[in-house]
């Protein structure tokens, strides 16, 4: 109608009365993805149009080059330079060289192909396509190229690549490109692959030079923090080690604790891992083989062994294995545990997993092949029986008696914290004559107002137990372990008071409590947990029937059971030879033999009489002769 | 000796023959060879561990010259045909084995443990352990076994020191109670209860050698029948003929009425563990040996389809005795009778077809 | 795999109905911990008495008074199973039989015959041989169970068990398990015997049941007709109650009790003994006699006829010699002797002739008699209480003075 008074009022009293709700846009829905985005990884369609646009760029560089070539020699010849002349059949040679890559059909081959599958080009142009191809270096800002030219009678134009953040500047200032910048040898260089040659023997101060042909070797040692070094008119390029991302030290141990033995622990860094190793067995014995795991991600994995003496078809197995593994990413060394294990769906561990070097270095020198992985400051030891997980490391320094006492008392607190709620329920549910009088009747007494039955009473007071548990986890520093005492003691004093629990049913689960952790070993102690739960379950059915029907299981399920071709339970249940160190440690002196089921190549460790010294004649005043 | 994979050893064979033939030890046999024997009832079960002892050397002695399990040394010495009867003369006998321990262990555990519960309730759950167990691997079931073995002798030998104050020795006497003859012949009535030690021969292939069968045969079955002997005695020393031959569970009875103190006394509900267990592997091992001779007689590449199905059938088969008592005789009968051929006969057609084998060879030659 | 989870369903589905197969919560069962039987008003009737335990006695915060300890109720029925039917009527709790340390059997239905409720009590599980047996003199089980307070203890279970356990102490009572009564009423081989007890009135109550000797300085009691006095009325524990076959046909006093543990080989450490001085008759000597050996016993049977010769060999500690005679030393050592010998031979016959006319042979001389024949055959042939009636039975007492505790000779007390 026209913007008339009329209307404006109107527009105005309207405007004022009706309500609109503000325009927010609509919030952010994480959809599929649809297919043939633009700017997605992977193929696209225009596929074709980047090819042919790839193709030509590299036809007009070859034709630039051609061209700077033919400017270059007519000047020579021009002004007669001898010295250039004399190095331009080689130039020619350099230039034929690029032609014959840029031929149609392996140009078309080449462009096709995914970046890592190509092999590095010698032509400087088209590496560093590549690497921004590679590294989507638009975007990505962690990836730097740096040209520069190396210093001689005629410069080379060179280029490195590197991730910021993972080398160490110092290094890479001081022993890469100062040398190459600045100090000049004044010999004349060669070309092609021998340039690179002597550039790595004579030129670079480096520690660790790897000449390679691959861009997916290229990429692997610059996500890995090496330095990549493109030479113009060399097919191959340098890999340089620089690295020096910063990395945890090596700390005390935090879950294995001890009084004796030493106190390193394993640290993030593979190769920290790997030196720790090397400090405790300083041998030429000791191999490390690297392989990397996960497709999209790689990451490094080292298996140590001892070569001559663990058994090579252990070596071959684990390695087997690992190689034919096929995932994304794996982060942590129990995720790899579980896809090369035996028997995934088992609870029980069936590797050791340690953070202190002794311990891994003992295994190792037993016959043991030692995992190691990047990342992880674990290191798990295969094969394991069920008995090296109630090995604390304080047995190797204790003397017999007090070892054999400790591990008596571990599997006595293990046996314990797995049998005792279960065993409380079925003799308070079904043997009630099996108790004394006395003791019968005073948890009668105990309970009379208590108004649960005794197995919601055993579920509460077991759920609130692992709540303290798991809360003490995560509350940080000094308040942890002060809230699960306070916790405990307040939460156990009142239940009692307010006549929820009995005082028995709090005292069985404090010392069923106690008694799991005396288990050395974390994994176990969680699988024991669950079993605990289920041999309840089974009591408050069946009472102590039950409980045996759970026993039996249970073992015979750990008999049949094998970690890495060697059974769980040896050497209990296939009976080997005695080796004075599964359940009770005998001297150290007369630990002879290693390890039985492990069939290492060399089965002796000691000579019998490894106290030499007790045959011969003591230092002293020589004995009078009678 | 050193461990190799995939093989059993003397430990695995021993916990076989052990925990097929001691755990009738359990439910009513001493009590039987009272009845029988009246104060020689100890001869009687130290004579039939002996002629158990002596069968299964003789099969093994067989088994030395002829290469293959036991069916297929039948095969070659007897002949397809009677190799598939003595077959399923194991397999008949080993479920009847099953079916008539898992009703008497079912009882039991109804007399002493729960005695509240329903009866087929505690059938089920027998049976779904033991096929629980039968599916996870012998050589599994034949450690837990060995590991079991010395706290089974342990709890013996301890619950015999407990028992101190209250033996008899007169109760022994007279000492010779009805007669030696009637006690020997008792005793080798009776020795079919241990026909399960032919289980070594039936699965000799996977023992190390025949010196490891040896030995498994004698200390397997010497550990069980001179435990069993002991049993015998302590008990008649405990309760006399008199009051002995009533008892439904001897053992039970023994370790009831363990009274030291004002603490140790009423143990016996911790021996429900140990028992329970026992006859747990005994019925499982006899479920395994029944599937074995059973998948051998129909040539069956592998028996796992087969357990849960036997089971189910057995434990319903195991319900059909009208009450214990008749199934204890019934036991007691078919262990006079049916498990006798296979201690007797079966090692007797052996060595006589072996012979008959060299005799024949030596006939050859000495002909051509 | 959907295969897999249903089968764990139905298996767990029907494990989980199949109910609690008998799970008793601790506050569903009542512990009984005496049994009395006694004769019931009519003929076939039977008086039953239970002893039930409150839990909330041995609480921790409970009042722990022992007369508030136990519940007593009598059941009038014609069977033990019909009075424990009954038994369910009053008590809310479903009761427990396994915890019962005693049975009390009333001195009328013992003489009546034991035999139909004893003989099957072994079948029911929840019985056990561990229990013991005993008889109340000249009363019922049920005025002794009601009597049954303990002042030192708080439960009467605890009472009966240590009361048991402490009889090697003197030897005064015999203890009787189950298990024995039971194997000796099916065996055949001995007398069956159960513990006399009974409760003294508030006075106490003399009453001697045997003369003494001219040697002799102590009096003979059963239970029930001990001077003692205190409390409410006390229970005691004195003699025996001899079984032949399944009657009750005699009692032995303390001091035959005494003569039957020391025949049967079983040691009584702190057997306090008081004999006349061989000098000064008025006054006492006491000893402190222990066995030296088990008593070896040689049997001889002829023509059906058994002589048994006993050999006792005593040792002894003389713990008080009021007339100061010197009876440590050689010469006076002898008389002792020949006096404590003298006194227990006294007594083992007065015990066996008050055994042999019942031919009930408490002390188990027919265990030895078993080992003289060959086969059972040949023994099922003998009645051996009848054998006992009959056999000549020679008993020989040797003692021997070791020890004279503190002293070795006494001054005499100055005028």
């Amino acid at each position: 109608m026209g913007n008339t008074l009329i209307t404006q009022i109107y527009e105005s009293i309207k405007k004022l009365l009706i309500y609109k709700p503000p325009k927010n846009p609509k919030p952010f829905v994480l959809d599929e993805i649809e297919k043939g985005r633009s700017d997605l990884a992977g193929p696209q369609p225009q596929e074709e149009l980047n090819q042919a646009a790839r193709e030509l760029k590299t036809l007009i560089d070859y034709s630039r080059r051609l061209e700077e070539l033919i400017t270059k020699s007519i000047s020579a010849f021009r002004s007669n330079d001898t010295a250039v002349i004399g190095r331009l059949p080689e130039e020619v040679e350099a230039l034929k060289k690029v032609k014959d890559n840029t031929a149609p059909v392996l140009l078309s081959y080449d462009s096709a192909a995914e970046p890592l599958d190509r092999l590095v080009s010698p032509l400087l142009e088209e590496n560093k396509a590549l690497i921004d191809r590679l590294y989507n270096s638009d975007i990505n800002k962690d990836i730097l190229i740096r040209r520069f030219e190396i210093a001689g009678d005629q410069p080379v134009k060179a280029m490195l690549v590197f991730l910021d953040g993972m080398i160490d500047k110092q290094i890479l200032d001081l022993g890469i490109l100062q040398p190459l910048m600045l100090l000049d040898t004044g010999k004349t260089k060669p070309v092609g692959n021998e340039l690179l040659t002597t550039i790595s023997e004579n030129c670079l101060p480096s520690n660790q030079t790897t000449p390679v042909s691959k861009f997916k070797d290229v990429a692997d040692a610059i996500n890995g923090g090496d330095t990549a070094l493109f030479i113009e008119g060399v097919e191959q390029a340098l890999t340089l080690s620089t690295k020096g991302y910063k990395q945890r030290g090596v700390e005390r141990p935090q879950i294995e604790q001890s009084i004796r033995g030493s106190q390193a622990a394993f640290s993030e860094g593979l190769r920290t891992n790997t030196g720790l190793l090397r400090t405790m067995l300083p041998t030429n014995d000791l191999v490390t083989e690297i392989l990397m795991i996960g497709d999209r991600v790689p990451q490094k994995c080292a298996v140590m062994y001892l070569k001559s003496v663990a058994n090579p078809d252990l070596v071959a197995e684990v390695k087997r294995r690992l190689k034919g593994i096929s995932t994304d990413y794996i982060v942590d060394l129990g995720m790899l545990e579980q896809f090369i294990e035996d028997h995934p769906g088992v609870i029980f561990p069936q590797m050791l997993s340690t953070e202190r070097v002794d311990r891994a270095a003992v295994n190792i020198a037993e016959g043991r092949v030692a995992l190691v992985y990047e990342g992880v400051p674990f290191v798990h030891i295969v094969p394991v029986t069920f008995f090296s997980f109630f090995h604390s490391v304080e047995d190797f320094s204790l003397k017999p008696p007090a070892g054999s006492f400790m591990r008596l008392l571990r599997i006595v607190g293990t046996l314990v914290a797995v049998i005792l709620p279960s065993m409380y329920l079925g003799i308070n549910y079904f043997h009630q004559e099996a108790l004394p009088t006395e003791l019968a009747l005073a948890i009668a007494g105990a309970r009379e107002k208590v108004p649960f039955p005794a197995v919601v009473e055993i579920l509460m007071m077991e759920f609130s137990f692992e709540l303290i548990r798991e809360a003490g986890l995560r509350v940080p520093g000094l308040l942890g372990s002060s809230i699960g005492i306070v916790g405990a003691i307040i939460l156990g004093q009142a239940a009692v008071a307010a006549n929820l629990v009995s005082p028995i049913m709090v005292v069985i689960i404090a010392v069923t409590g106690l008694a799991s952790f005396s288990i050395p070993d974390y994994r176990l102690a969680f699988a024991l947990r669950i079993t605990r739960f289920a041999f309840l379950l089974l009591s408050a059915m069946m009472g102590l029937v039950g409980l045996s029907f759970g026993l039996l299981v249970i073992t015979v399920v750990m008999c049949s059971m094998k970690s890495f071709g060697m059974p769980y339970m040896t050497p209990v249940a296939p009976k080997t030879m005695a080796g004075y160190d599964t359940l009770i440690r005998g001297p150290v002196f007369r630990q002879e033999m290693r390890p039985d089921q492990l069939n290492a190549q060399d089965s002796r460790r000691q000579p019998a009489v490894s106290r030499k010294w007790t045959k011969e004649k003591p230092v002293g005043k020589k004995e009078e002769k009678e | 000796m050193n461990y190799q994979p995939g093989k059993m050893g003397t430990a695995e064979g021993m916990a076989i023959v052990f925990l097929l033939t001691f755990p009738t030890t359990f439910i009513t046999t001493p009590a039987t060879l009272i009845n029988d024997a009246a104060s020689l009832g100890w001869l009687a079960a130290f004579i039939h561990g002996v002629i158990s002892m002596l069968s299964l050397l003789v099969i093994l002695y067989v088994c030395k010259q002829v290469p293959g399990n036991l069916f297929e040394v039948c095969e070659q010495l007897l002949g397809p045909v009677f190799a598939w009867l003595i077959a399923l003369y194991y397999a008949i006998a080993f479920c009847a084995n099953y079916v008539l321990l898992l009703r008497q262990y079912a009882e039991n555990t109804l007399i002493t443990a729960l005695p509240m519960s329903e009866f087929s309730f505690i059938i089920v759950a027998y049976s779904i352990v033991a096929a629980i167990l039968v599916g996870l691997s012998l050589e599994g079931m034949a450690r837990a076994g060995y590991i079991l073995l010395p706290f089974i002798v342990v709890t013996l030998l301890v619950v015999f020191l407990l028992l101190t104050p209250f033996y008899e020795i007169y109760r022994l006497a007279p000492w010779l109670g009805l007669g030696l003859g009637t006690a020997l012949f008792a005793g080798a009535k009776i020795a079919g209860i241990n026909f399960g030690v032919a289980a070594v021969a039936i699965v000799a292939p996977s023992f190390q050698n025949n010196r490891t069968m040896c030995q498994v045969a004698l200390l397997g079955m010497g550990l069980s029948f001179i435990l069993r002997t002991m049993v015998v005695f302590f008990y008649t020393m405990l309760f006399g003929v008199t009051v002995g031959r009533e008892k439904m569970l001897p053992f039970f009875e023994m370790v009831r009425l363990v009274y030291l103190g004002r603490y140790v006394q009423r143990l016996e509900s911790l021996f429900i563990i140990l028992w329970v267990i026992n006859g747990l592997l005994d019925l499982s091992f006899s479920l395994y040996f029944a599937l074995y001779c059973i998948a051998y007689l129909g040539r069956l590449p592998t028996m796992r389809p087969l357990i849960p199905v036997v089971a189910i059938l057995l434990s319903h088969i195991a319900m059909i005795p009208e009450d214990v008592v008749s199934a204890m005789m019934d036991y007691a009968v078919i262990g006079k009778t049916f498990f006798n051929v296979g201690i007797y006969a079966v090692p007797v057609l052996l060595v006589a077809a072996l012979g008959w084998k060299k005799r024949k060879k030596v006939k050859q030659w000495a002909a051509g | 795999m959907g295969c897999r989870i249903m089968l764990l369903v139905i298996v767990a589905a029907a494990l989980v109905t199949a109910g609690c197969s008998g799970a008793r919560e601790t506050d569903e069962v009542g512990y009984v911990i005496a049994m009395g039987i006694d004769q019931g008003p009519e003929k076939d009737n039977l008086n039953v008495t239970y002893q039930l335990a409150i839990p909330r006695a041995l609480a921790s915060t409970g009042s722990s008074d022992s007369k508030e300890a136990t519940e007593v109720i009598t059941i009038t029925a014609s069977t033990l199973v019909e009075a424990r039917n009954l038994l369910n009527t009053t008590i809310a709790r479903v009761p427990n039989l396994s915890h019962t340390k005693v049975i009390v059997i009333g001195e009328s239905l013992a003489r009546q015959g034991v035999g139909d409720f004893v003989a099957p009590l072994q079948r029911f599980r929840e019985f056990r041989g561990s229990m013991y047996i005993v008889v109340a003199h000249k009363s019922t089980a049920e005025d002794f169970i009601k009597k049954l307070i303990p002042r030192l203890e708080i439960l009467p279970s605890k009472y009966i068990e240590t009361m048991m356990l402490s009889n090697t102490e003197n030897g005064y009572y015999g203890r009787s398990f189950l298990h024995d009564f039971y194997n000796r009423l099916k065996g055949g081989s001995a007398a069956p015997y159960a513990t006399l007890v009974a409760a003294t009135p508030k006075t106490g109550r003399d009453n001697p049941a045997d003369t003494k000797s001219a040697i002799e300085k102590t009096d003979e009691y059963t239970a029930g007709n001990i001077p003692l006095s205190g409390g409410d009325g006390l229970t005691n524990f004195a003699g025996l109650a001899l079984f032949k076959a399944d009657k009750m046909v005699g009692t032995l006093t303390n001091e035959e009790c005494r003569m039957v543990s020391l025949l049967q080989g079983k040691n009584a450490p702190t057997c306090f003994l008081a004999v006349a001085d061989p000098n000064v008759p008025e006054k006492s000597v006491n000893v402190i006699i222990r066995l030296g050996r088990s008593p070896k016993t040689e049997m001889t049977m002829q023509d059906g006829r058994f002589t048994l010769n006993v050999d006792v060999m005593l040792e002894a500690e003389v713990t008080s010699i009021p007339s100061a005679i010197n009876y440590e030393m050689t010469g006076y050592k002898e008389q002792l002797e020949e006096q404590i010998s003298q006194v227990i031979q006294g007594e083992m016959v007065n015990m066996l002739q008050k055994t042999q006319p019942l031919g009930t042979d408490v002390v188990g001389f027919g265990y030895q008699a078993r080992a003289m024949f060959r086969t059972l055959a040949e023994w099922r042939d003998i009645d051996w209480s009848d054998a006992y009636r009959d056999a000549d039975i020679h008993i020989k007492v040797n003692t021997k003075i070791r020890r004279s505790a503190l002293m070795w000779q006494s001054s005499p007390i100055s005028k």
